[in-house]
């Protein structure tokens, strides 16, 4: 199955008098990652809940593979994973996993046996049986990542997967995070508050906080991920300015 | 483990001291006897206490076993239904405020000299603590977790299941401890009020002989029951929970 393209179109929502999402419009090319960048409270996390069928907007409407789709429609057709460790402190790694299987109504040795091939193929086969607060952070992102990843690997909506993690692992994930989409050349959205990060890992950058969305850089215009010796300081430097200044754009 | 050694070792000699007291004549053995007098009538009424606690026991953990499959039943209903929450919890909260001492004799009067008020006392001391605490860990389920589970299109049944009820798990066992804690001193009152048999009667009808030495034997014993029923609790939690890191286990 083919990853999903997915659109928003005038998207807006509020949460009492506060306005947080107004006239969103983006468009997310199948198999592409979107990088969402913007402030505290510029609405990110909102956003995402949005396109995981968590939230349903005021206004306007989302598309998935072009279909005009409803909130509980939504749910179930993206892997979401959340800002801090999402996994369930009482299951094991492997009881994680196998959650995702679980609700597609896979059950016992045969959900067990996939779990099993997918944490062999990225390294983490030997935390199988540890339990989460047994894990780093970096290890316990990387099983909640692949938890989402295995029960719909087409689109994934990431909510600042990197933020509790230090320098160094966050380097490494983001690696991990780049084989994992070119193994399976899945819709990533990801939403993120680090620029570099954003250059790094996206093809399309988003800065939310100015009226509409504004998409700032498409992939023709961004460094190849991760490469090292690439300058990329003029494009810091513009999306900085995007994200001080909204409005300037 | 520290703890323990420092607990025994501070009633250690606080019986030291009591027994040193004693023997010197400062303290007459109808007010306060001497740890040894109550050794003695320990073991010298063995059968008898035996019995006793037989009848108590037997209502402590019938009375406690329907507090927990209540208070369980009322902690999922009213976190299941707001409306029913913002109504019943207030009134569960005021019927807290009753005295035990005041329902007492009205348990006696409706029910009867048996069982029945006993267990009755034993349940309602103990249902109060067990649907608070299992409520407020159902209500202070991780919203991130929620969430997770509800993009994978999880029912509202399959999220109690997945997450809401695993993560209560900790808050229940808490308002089960706090609850065993009451569990036999309620039995106990409960048969001091009125009944044939149990600790209650048995302090009572020591009391009533000024045998001292007896009443505290069966407060001893009372004791003794109660931390037995708490360390019980304490080691289900223990296996249970043993996905929590060591030292928050218990």
């Amino acid at each position: 199955m083919s990853a999903p393209g997915l659109e928003l179109r005038g998207v807006g929502l509020a949460y009492g008098p506060r306005s947080v999402l107004a006239g969103v419009n983006l468009h997310v090319a199948s198999g592409t990652v979107l990088g969402v960048l913007g402030r505290s409270g510029s609405g990110k996390s909102t956003l995402l809940h949005v396109m995981a069928g968590l939230l349903e907007p005021d206004t306007g409407e989302v598309l998935i593979d072009g279909h005009v789709t409803t909130a509980p429609k939504r749910r179930g057709s993206s892997g979401f994973v959340p800002q801090r460790p999402s996994l369930l402190p009482w299951r094991t790694v492997l009881g994680n996993i196998t959650l995702s299987l679980e609700l597609r109504g896979i059950r016992g040795p045969g959900a067990r046996r996939l779990a099993l091939d997918l944490l062999t193929r990225f390294e983490l086969a030997d935390a199988a049986q540890l339990w989460p607060h047994q894990l780093s952070g970096g290890m316990g992102q990387r099983v909640a990542v692949l938890r989402a990843a295995l029960f719909a690997r087409e689109l994934l909506l990431l909510d600042e997967p990197f933020s509790a993690l230090d320098a160094l692992t966050r380097i490494a994930f983001q690696r991990w995070l780049v084989e994992v989409h070119q193994e399976w050349r899945a819709t990533v959205v990801l939403v993120t508050h680090d620029v570099r990060e954003a250059l790094a890992l996206c093809d399309r950058i988003v800065v939310l906080g100015g009226h509409p969305a504004l998409i700032v850089l498409d992939r023709d215009n961004l460094p190849t991920r991760l490469s090292p010796g690439i300058d990329s300081r003029p494009l810091e430097a513009e999306l900085l300015t995007t994200l001080l200044d909204p409005e300037s754009s | 483990m520290r703890w323990i050694g420092s607990a025994l070792g501070l009633g250690a000699a606080s019986m030291v001291v009591l027994e040193g007291l004693s023997r010197m004549g400062l303290m007459p053995s109808f007010l306060l006897p001497a740890p040894s007098s109550v050794a003695a009538a320990l073991w010298n009424n063995a059968p008898e206490l035996m019995y006793q606690s037989a009848q108590t026991l037997a209502e402590t953990v019938i009375g406690f076993g329907v507090a927990v499959v209540l208070g369980l039943l009322s902690a999922l209903v009213l976190h299941r239904f707001v409306p029913v929450r913002r109504a019943v919890l207030p009134w569960l909260i005021v019927s807290q405020t009753i005295p035990l001492i005041a329902l007492a004799p009205i348990l006696l009067v409706w029910l009867g000299f048996g069982w029945l008020p006993k267990i009755v006392m034993v349940t309602l001391s103990c249902f109060f603590p067990v649907t608070v605490s299992t409520l407020d860990g159902l209500t202070r389920a991780d919203p991130d977790l929620v969430r997770v589970v509800r993009a994978m299109n999880a029912t509202e049944g399959q999220i109690d299941w997945i997450v809401r009820f695993p993560g209560a798990l900790p808050a229940f066992f808490s308002g089960l401890k706090i609850a065993a804690t009451y569990a036999v001193t309620s039995a106990i009152f409960g048969e001091y009020v009125g009944g044939y048999a149990g600790l209650g009667i048995f302090i009572q009808t020591s009391a009533n002989a000024r045998a001292t030495d007896l009443v505290f034997a069966a407060i001893f014993l009372s004791a003794m029951y109660s931390v037995l029923f708490v360390n019980l609790i304490n080691g289900v939690q223990r296996r249970t929970l043993r996905w929590l890191p060591q030292e928050d286990r218990s």
